[in-house]
């Protein structure tokens, strides 16, 4: 299980107080659950795992996803007016190894168990991660920075 | 994620996909080249086996498409080996005291994954395990498409894979080997041998009674010069009778190891 709380300090086994917000992301067999307040609902299942980190207002969520076992991609999730996360799909979010493929001359296919490592959230808008893949027999590591507005 | 089950019919593909593999004629130096380094690590995959009852080829086959062979992160997602692991999955190992050799590592990650929970390991339960390991998300999602994670670089695969992004294409193409073309090459040349389940032994080494046995004592007593008492424990004096009629102990019998 994963878990956290809203200062960001992550948790393996995530406690519940009276008369203080929580919010806690747990993963059972493959599915994501968001537990905040009185709501409770699953949020992706389809990966292996995830590890959830929000933002420092909690108003998104940066979610390691790892869909295979050698693909770990990064998913961005906005809170909404019902109180719940959905999706946020943007031009920068939807192709970070193809832009930085196409800026670094490299050939997609030629990726090995590509991994998106998140660093942390710099703002409410914009987040820190590391592309690290195998290329060639040898190793990519690259930080970027993601703009989600 | 759901989680087909080993069924009859899923035995029965993957018994059939293994049979019919043959390596692409292209790509046959860069296998060869691949199962040669594997080879040359073969006692750190030994040493994870021991811990995992895992075969080291199927550990040898994983590590490859994890990360290049690399021993020096974390098998769980390619970590450095001087910390537990800060990505998902997250706080791994979680026992034992940083920095991690490669080895414990490689034993929390197939352990977290229930690598360790296998009791048999067929040629079915090999490939199963494997493709469960990568995720069923090719199965379940594009079952038009065998994956890449076990046939890629043989005549069971053209194309067809999850982009870095994550996105399927159609047309995108794994340039990794996939693991049961490692593993059926290996075998190929004589460095394995895998059985499938119905070639399994009937009877194990045991020192506890076990229902049937009492069947092959009795049929044992029936060659000359073997005299068993028949109690169903299938121990040292029965595999001792086996290793006189056939010339091999029992199988799990530890006298087959020295």
């Amino acid at each position: 299980m994963h878990g956290c709380i809203l200062d960001e300090k992550m948790t393996d086994t995530p406690s519940r107080k009276e008369d203080v917000p929580y919010f806690i992301s747990e993963v059972k067999k493959g599915a994501l659950y968001i537990e905040e307040g009185d709501l409770h609902y699953m949020l992706a299942n389809d990966a292996i795992d995830y590890r959830v980190v929000p933002s420092p207002k909690a108003t998104k969520l940066a979610v390691e996803t790892m869909l295979l076992s050698n693909l770990t991609v990064v998913r961005f999730y906005e809170k909404r007016e019902d109180g719940r996360y959905h999706p946020l799909v943007t031009e920068a979010t939807n192709g970070i190894w193809e832009n930085f493929s196409k800026k670094s001359g490299i050939d997609p296919d030629d990726l090995r168990y590509p991994r998106m490592k998140l660093i942390g959230w710099e703002s409410e808008e914009k987040v820190r991660l590391k592309l690290f893949a195998g290329y060639r027999h040898k190793r990519v590591e690259k930080e970027v920075t993601i703009s989600l507005d | 994620m759901p989680k087909p089950g080993l069924t009859g019919a899923l035995a029965q593909e993957y018994r059939d996909l293994y049979q019919s593999c043959e390596v692409l004629p292209q790509k046959f130096e860069e296998v060869d080249d691949t199962v040669e380094s594997l080879l040359s690590n073969k006692d750190r995959y030994e040493a994870v086996s021991d811990m995992t009852n895992a075969p080291w080829y199927f550990i040898a086959a994983i590590h490859n498409m994890e990360s290049g062979q690399d021993f020096s992160c974390h098998l769980h997602n390619g970590d450095p080996l001087d910390e537990r692991t800060v990505h998902v999955p997250a706080g791994r190992p979680k026992k034992g005291t940083p920095p991690f050799t490669w080895e414990e590592s490689a034993f929390d990650a197939l352990r977290l994954r229930g690598v360790s929970r296998v009791r048999e390991w067929s040629l079915e339960r090999v490939l199963y395990e494997l493709e469960g390991y990568n995720g069923w998300g090719y199965r379940l999602y594009h079952p038009h498409v065998l994956s890449p994670y076990l046939w890629s670089f043989s005549n069971h695969y053209k194309s067809g894979k999850y982009t870095a992004d994550g996105r399927w294409s159609d047309t995108a193409k794994s340039k990794q080997c996939g693991s049961a073309v490692i593993i059926r090459r290996l075998e190929e040349r004589g460095e394995i041998l895998l059985n499938e389940s119905g070639n399994e032994p009937i009877f194990f080494y045991s020192t506890q009674a076990v229902a049937g046995s009492e069947n092959l004592q009795k049929f044992l007593n029936g060659i000359d010069g073997i005299t068993l008492r028949v109690d169903g424990w299938p121990g040292k004096k029965t595999s001792e009778a086996v290793k006189k009629a056939f010339g091999f102990y029992l199988k799990g019998d530890p006298r087959n190891d020295a």
